[in-house]
This record gives structure tokens, C-alpha cells and sequence, in this order.
């Protein structure tokens, strides 16, 4: 019964999906869209259902079946466990929230069935991921993720930016992937299985053969480069800022509940590969990890504090938050990357979907120095703002503070001291830009040109509901602990010494922020940027990666590149090709005179040819 | 009448029908040729037949007349078309394709 229901649910949206596409009366009509709602609503209402019973269930469908060969059994299945059941709830809940709130946001729009159509693929590509029962399904909807975030990202293809991001975005995940596909054969290779439960019952039970721990790190290595393409960790970090092109829900939902959670999904579904173990040596692995978290945590705070474009913002802040999920897999705190996962789900989901009703309500402006005082002009969302914003710098209760401290908490079980502090002071910039963007947008004189209004209530209902549940969401870590027991290795708590530092951070950062931009105003923000103008020359030009991507593409690709073209001019076309085009030629040459063009001719030497035959077949033939 | 005959009389047949293709440049008669030749053939099989006593022989020749009626139907359609197009049955005016 579970198992139906979640193949069911995992084939709601694909199914909406395929008939707004297919179906050009849904796509024009008023239905098309509410159809794509009503299967992500479906799935929240199945998701909660798995919430509260107990029930577990596994099914899997053989699909392919190579054994006979000696090669692997190819399976679709679906899994209902505590983990997926959880990543269940965040699709489906933050999906229903955005998707309600697009049905407003996209209203009017040309392309909405289209655009509704992709939407529910999107949501059905990471129900998939979340189902997935082996390594070679989650590697199918890994792939479709990427497919239809390019599509979504792309979805003004009148834009050329647009079109630019989406094809970035696939391609940078193209890059992740193919390491996530080495890795996958490796593990392959060396469990003989796909299927998670297998390869976690061969690696624990040590039935891996004579693997050693250094490849097996190796492999998982691999493993994570996929995960760290998806979910946006440096040096892959550089797609997500630009995925902004897209229309927002679909930032909204790309980097609250779908795409770049689907990494951090996969190392806890995985964790067993990331565990150090009785007997096996697993070096340099989970530290791995933990730093390129704190790295990009660090790095995209810092970027996200010179951005003017409001969403601009908010990507930095997914890409940090992100960076402090990865520290908490480094840490080995499964539980807790996924706690931080679904508050920041929530949270980010309702900043972006503020964001867009800011957007909508300055007539698609994003520019935040061209907003403000939009506090008293649109006032349910600066509540809903206000609330998502408190909940991401973690500020006590709302959910983040809870989330973030178990973090640090577990950090420092780790005696991962560096990393303790690069988190703590990513905390108080997440409040330096957060509380920028907050004063800048809704406080002061609007700075604008248009007339900025209150979003319909299609709009500002899913904004009250997210905010509902950022607050009501923090206080379930206790049980949430004990609900993914599996994935927990030591109980942690809120430590009060951590609290209170990371409390006082973030409220110093949040005073920057009110010195400069409401006490100062725009001047004093202009004054610091001419005093650290070097600074914020690279903190705009964003640490000069897509510079040096830009020049690996044009000097070292093109060189590379423009020797195999010569490669091929020569050697290939004028050698391999060409010596057998001439000799070909001088054969034909020589051998058209016996082409005389009488029928006669032609069975003088078709007899000779059959006398010739006979006299071999009697001379060699039977002897 | 022996089996030598018999194959004698094949082989007769079958040299005219050479000869025939060999030398005649009306197509008509180069047809005729041919279907000379598969019936001295189809003569030896049934020789052959009677001499080993048994039947294979025999049913060959009736595939042996079947494929020549296809064949000679083909053929003619062939001439047919030809002649439409060229006005002769001369092989050798037929030479588009060398030139």
C-alpha cells in the first residue's frame, strides 16, 4: 500500500506534465496550470500521509536485466524511509507553496502552460531522486533535474542571457556528473550492486574484496564532485548565481526544495561511503568535505554582500547556506545537514517567493537601490520577509537558529576549530547582507519609479503559510533527531556558550548593516565602497572564477581544440581518408576500358568467367 | 535412349542458346537464347533424374519453369519499355551509360 501510493506520488507530476504538454487545449486553457498544482498538492497530501505512519516500504521493478551476461540487474524502485519521507515533505510542501504562488506570479505570462508543464517535470525529477532505491535511478533523475533546470533557467529564450545561464547551469552539471558517473561505476566495480542497501551491506560487512580504503575514498570522492555540481559547492558554485535568469518561483524552487538540496540528499542517502569505519583507513574523505563546505560558505557570504539585484542576494545566501550543510556532512552530522536542509527550505523558499511579490510589486524591478520604503506599500510581505530573514541568520526561534547551532555544535565535537570560526563569521555576514537587503528594500524613501502594491492573496497566502512553518519547524529538532536515528551519530544539543557567540555575531552584523544603510544611508555605503575599492572590485567580479573558467574555455580548451582540428586536417582527411580516395580513384581509372558498352562484350566475359568457375570446380573441387 | 543421349541433346541446346547470346544482337532473340539455355538445363536435371532414380531433379525443373516464366515476363516488359523509349531492339544502340 505505502509502495503504491509512493509511485503514485512519484507519477503525479510527470503525469501533469506530459498532458500540458502534449495537450495544447490544457496548455491554453485555465485548467493546464491547476493541474500541475493540484499533482505537486497530491504529493504534499501523500507526503504528509508518510509523516505520520509508521509504515516503511521498498519496491523495486527490475527494468533491465543484464546478469545472464555477467553484467549489472538495472532497477526503478521506489523507497519509503524516514530520510525520503522527510525529503518527501519538503518537495511537496515548499513545491505547493511555489507553485500556488506562481499560478499568481506567472499569471497573464504566454508560455504559462509551458512553463507549468516543465515546472511539474522539475518537481517530478526530484521526487525521483528522493524515491530512488539504487545509484543508477537517482543517476537517471540527477540527469533530469539538470535537464529541466536548464529548461526553466532558459525560460525567456527571447533573453539571450537567459538562454546564456541555462546552458551554463547544464554545463557546469555535466561536469559535476561525470565525475558522479565515474564514481558510481567504481562503487560498481568494487560492491558488485547498485543498490544502496546492497553496497551499504557490503562495505559495512567488508565484502568489498581486497578494496582498500584509499580507493574506496576515492570513489566516494567522486561520488561527492556530483553532489558538490548540484548543490552549487565550490568550484562548481558558479552556475547557481546566474540560474537567477529564470522566472523567481522557479529560484524559488530550485534552490529551496529541489536541485541544489538534491546533493546534500544524496550524501546523507549515501553516508556510509563518507563513514569512517571499523578497519578501513578513509584519509583525507569527510575532511574533504567539511572544508570545500566552509570555503563556500565563506566565499559566496562575502559576494553576496556587494550584489544590487535582490535575488542575486538571496542566491549567495543558498549557496552559503548549502556550504554549511556540506560542513555539517564533513562533520559526519547526517541528521543535522538534513535538518538544515528542510528549514532552509522553508525559509529560502519564502524569501525568494518575497522577493518575487517585491519583484511583481515594482513592476519587475529587481534593483534594490531602486526600491525602498516598500514596508508600508506592501505589508504582508515585510512580515513574511521579516520572519524568512530572522530565520535564516538564525536568529532564536525561529527555525534557523536551531539548524545553524547544531551545526557549529557539532563542528565542534569535531574539533573542527577553523571551521567553527569560518561558520560563526558567516553568520554575522549572512546578517550584514540579509539586514542590507532588508533596509534597502522596505525601509527609507522608495527610490523607484513605478507604484509599488501589495501582491493578490494567490501570492501572499503561500508567503503566511512558509512563514508559519519557518517558525514552527525550528522547534522539531528533538524529534526530528530521533526520526532519522539512522543517520545520527551522536546526539547533539544546543550548546548556550555557542548560541549566545553566534547570537551576538549575527546581531553585530545586522548593526553594521543598520549603521551604513539607515543611519548612513546610500552616502556612507558609497564612501566604504570608494574607501575599499579593491575589495569590492573583486567581490563584484566574484573572486574572478567565471574569469579564469572563461580562460580555461578560450586558452587551453581552444588550444587543445585547435590540435585536434589540425590532427584532423592532416592526418586524418588528407591521410587516412585521402591515400585510399586516390588509390581508389587510380584503380577506377585503369579499370573503366573494359566498360565497352556492348551487351555482347559483356557475355564474352561473363562466359569466360563461368567456364574459369568450372574448370576450378573439376580441377579442386571433389578431386 | 540412354542417359547419354539425353545430355548430349542438353548440351546441344544449350550451346545454340550460347551462341545465340553471344553473337544476335536483337534483344528479342537474345531473350529466346536465354530461355534455350535454361531449358537445357532443366533437360539435364530431368536426365539426371531418371538416371539416379529419384525426384529432386524433377521438382527443380518445376522451380526451373516457374523463376523463367517470371523471368521471361520481366524480360519483356523490359523490351517493351526499351523499345518505347529508343525505337530498337538493337543492343547495341543501347549505351546510354557509357556514355
Amino acid at each position: 500500500m505505502t509502495a503504491l501510493l509512493a509511485w503514485l506520488t512519484l507519477l503525479a507530476p510527470l503525469v501533469a506534465s506530459v498532458l500540458l504538454t502534449v495537450s495544447s487545449r490544457l496548455r491554453r486553457s485555465k485548467l493546464g496550470p491547476q493541474l500541475a498544482v493540484a499533482s505537486v498538492l497530491f504529493c504534499a497530501a501523500t507526503s504528509f500521509l508518510f509523516l505520520l505512519t509508521p509504515h516503511e516500504a521498498r519496491d523495486t521493478w527490475a527494468w533491465m536485466d543484464f546478469s545472464a551476461l555477467g553484467g549489472p540487474l538495472i532497477e526503478l524502485g521506489v523507497q519509503v524511509d524516514s530520510l525520503s519521507k522527510m525529503m518527501l515533505l519538503v518537495v511537496g510542501w515548499v513545491g505547493s507553496a511555489i507553485f500556488v504562488f506562481a499560478l499568481g506570479y506567472m499569471k497573464g505570462d504566454p508560455g504559462i502552460g509551458r512553463f507549468f508543464a516543465k515546472f511539474a517535470l522539475f518537481v517530478f525529477s526530484m521526487l525521483g531522486i528522493a524515491l530512488s532505491t539504487n545509484f543508477l535511478m537517482i543517476f537517471i533523475f540527477w540527469e533530469l533535474v539538470g535537464a529541466s533546470s536548464y529548461l526553466l533557467i532558459g525560460y525567456y529564450y527571447e533573453k539571450p542571457s537567459a538562454v546564456e545561464a541555462g546552458k551554463k547551469a547544464f554545463l557546469v552539471n555535466r561536469v559535476a556528473d561525470f565525475g558522479f558517473l565515474l564514481g558510481i561505476l567504481l562503487i560498481w566495480d568494487y560492491a558488485g550492486s547498485f543498490d544502496f542497501a546492497e553496497i551499504e551491506a557490503a562495505v559495512r560487512g567488508g565484502g568489498l574484496g581486497g578494496v582498500g580504503g584509499g580507493q574506496l575514498a576515492f570513489a566516494s570522492f567522486l561520488i561527492f564532485i556530483g553532489a558538490a555540481g548540484k548543490s552549487a559547492q565550490f568550484p562548481f558554485h558558479v552556475w547557481l548565481p546566474d540560474a537567477m535568469e529564470g522566472p523567481t518561483p522557479v529560484s524559488a524552487l530550485m534552490h529551496a526544495a529541489t536541485m541544489v538540496a538534491a546533493g546534500v540528499y544524496m550524501v546523507v542517502r549515501v553516508f556510509f561511503l563518507f563513514e569512517p569505519l571499523g578497519g578501513i583507513d578513509w584519509g583525507w574523505a569527510p575532511g574533504f568535505v567539511a572544508v570545500i563546505g566552509g570555503v563556500t560558505a565563506v566565499l559566496a557570504a562575502t559576494m553576496a554582500l556587494v550584489q544590487r539585484d535582490i535575488k542575486k542576494v538571496l542566491a549567495y545566501s543558498t549557496l552559503s547556506q548549502l556550504g554549511y550543510m556540506v560542513m555539517a556532512l564533513g562533520a559526519g552530522a547526517y541528521s543535522i545537514a538534513m535538518f538544515h536542509l528542510t528549514t532552509h527550505a522553508f525559509f529560502k523558499g519564502l524569501l525568494f517567493l518575497c522577493a518575487g511579490s517585491v519583484i511583481i510589486g515594482c513592476h519587475h524591478e529587481q534593483d534594490m537601490f531602486a526600491m525602498g520604503g516598500l514596508r508600508k506599500k506592501m505589508p504582508i510581505t515585510f512580515a513574511t520577509f521579516t520572519v524568512g530573514m530572522l530565520a535564516l541568520t538564525g536568529i532564536c526561534p525561529f527555525a534557523g537558529f536551531w539548524s545553524k547551532d547544531l551545526i557549529l555544535d557539532s563542528l565542534h565535537i569535531k574539533h573542527l576549530g577553523v571551521l567553527q570560526f569560518a561558520a560563526t563569521a558567516t553568520a554575522g555576514l549572512t546578517a550584514l547582507y540579509m539586514g542590507r537587503a532588508w533596509f534597502l528594500t522596505f525601509f527609507g524613501e522608495y527610490r523607484g519609479h513605478a507604484q509599488p502594491h501589495e501582491s493578490p492573496k494567490v501570492m501572499t497566502y503561500p508567503l503566511i503559510f512558509l512563514a508559519a512553518m519557518c517558525v514552527w519547524i525550528g522547534a522539531m529538532f528533538g524529534p526530528f533527531q530521533s526520526y532519522l536515528g539512522h543517520w545520527t551519530p551522536q546526539a547533539l544539543g544546543i550548546d548556550p556558550s555557542i548560541a549566545i557567540v553566534s547570537t551576538a555575531v549575527v546581531l553585530v552584523g545586522y548593526g553594521v548593516a543598520w549603521w551604513v544603510y539607515v543611519q548612513g544611508g546610500v552616502a556612507r555605503a558609497d564612501a566604504i565602497r570608494k574607501r575599499f575599492l579593491p575589495i569590492h572590485k573583486l567581490l563584484t567580479n566574484l573572486y574572478y572564477f567565471d574569469h579564469f573558467y572563461l580562460w580555461v574555455v578560450r586558452v587551453i580548451q581552444q588550444g587543445i581544440a585547435t590540435l585536434c582540428r589540425l590532427f584532423e586536417e592532416w592526418v586524418v582527411v588528407k591521410g587516412l581518408v585521402g591515400i585510399p580516395t586516390r588509390f581508389t580513384r587510380w584503380v577506377a581509372d585503369r579499370s573503366r576500358r573494359i566498360q565497352v558498352g556492348r551487351l555482347n562484350f559483356y557475355a564474352y566475359w561473363f562466359l569466360g568467367g563461368v567456364t574459369v568457375l568450372f574448370f576450378i570446380l573439376v580441377l579442386w573441387g571433389n578431386g | 535412349m540412354t542417359i547419354g543421349h539425353l545430355v548430349t541433346l542438353a548440351g546441344i541446346l544449350f550451346t545454340i542458346g550460347m551462341l545465340g547470346v553471344l553473337s544476335r544482337r536483337n534483344i528479342l532473340i537474345v531473350l529466346l537464347s536465354i530461355e534455350l539455355m535454361l531449358n537445357a538445363a532443366a533437360l539435364a536435371f530431368v536426365a539426371f533424374a531418371v538416371r539416379h532414380g529419384n525426384l529432386e531433379g524433377q521438382v527443380m525443373v518445376f522451380f526451373a519453369i516457374t523463376v523463367a516464366a517470371a523471368e521471361v515476363a520481366v524480360g519483356l516488359a523490359i523490351v517493351i519499355a526499351l523499345f518505347r523509349l529508343r525505337v530498337t531492339v538493337d543492343t547495341d544502340k543501347v549505351n546510354l551509360l557509357k556514355q
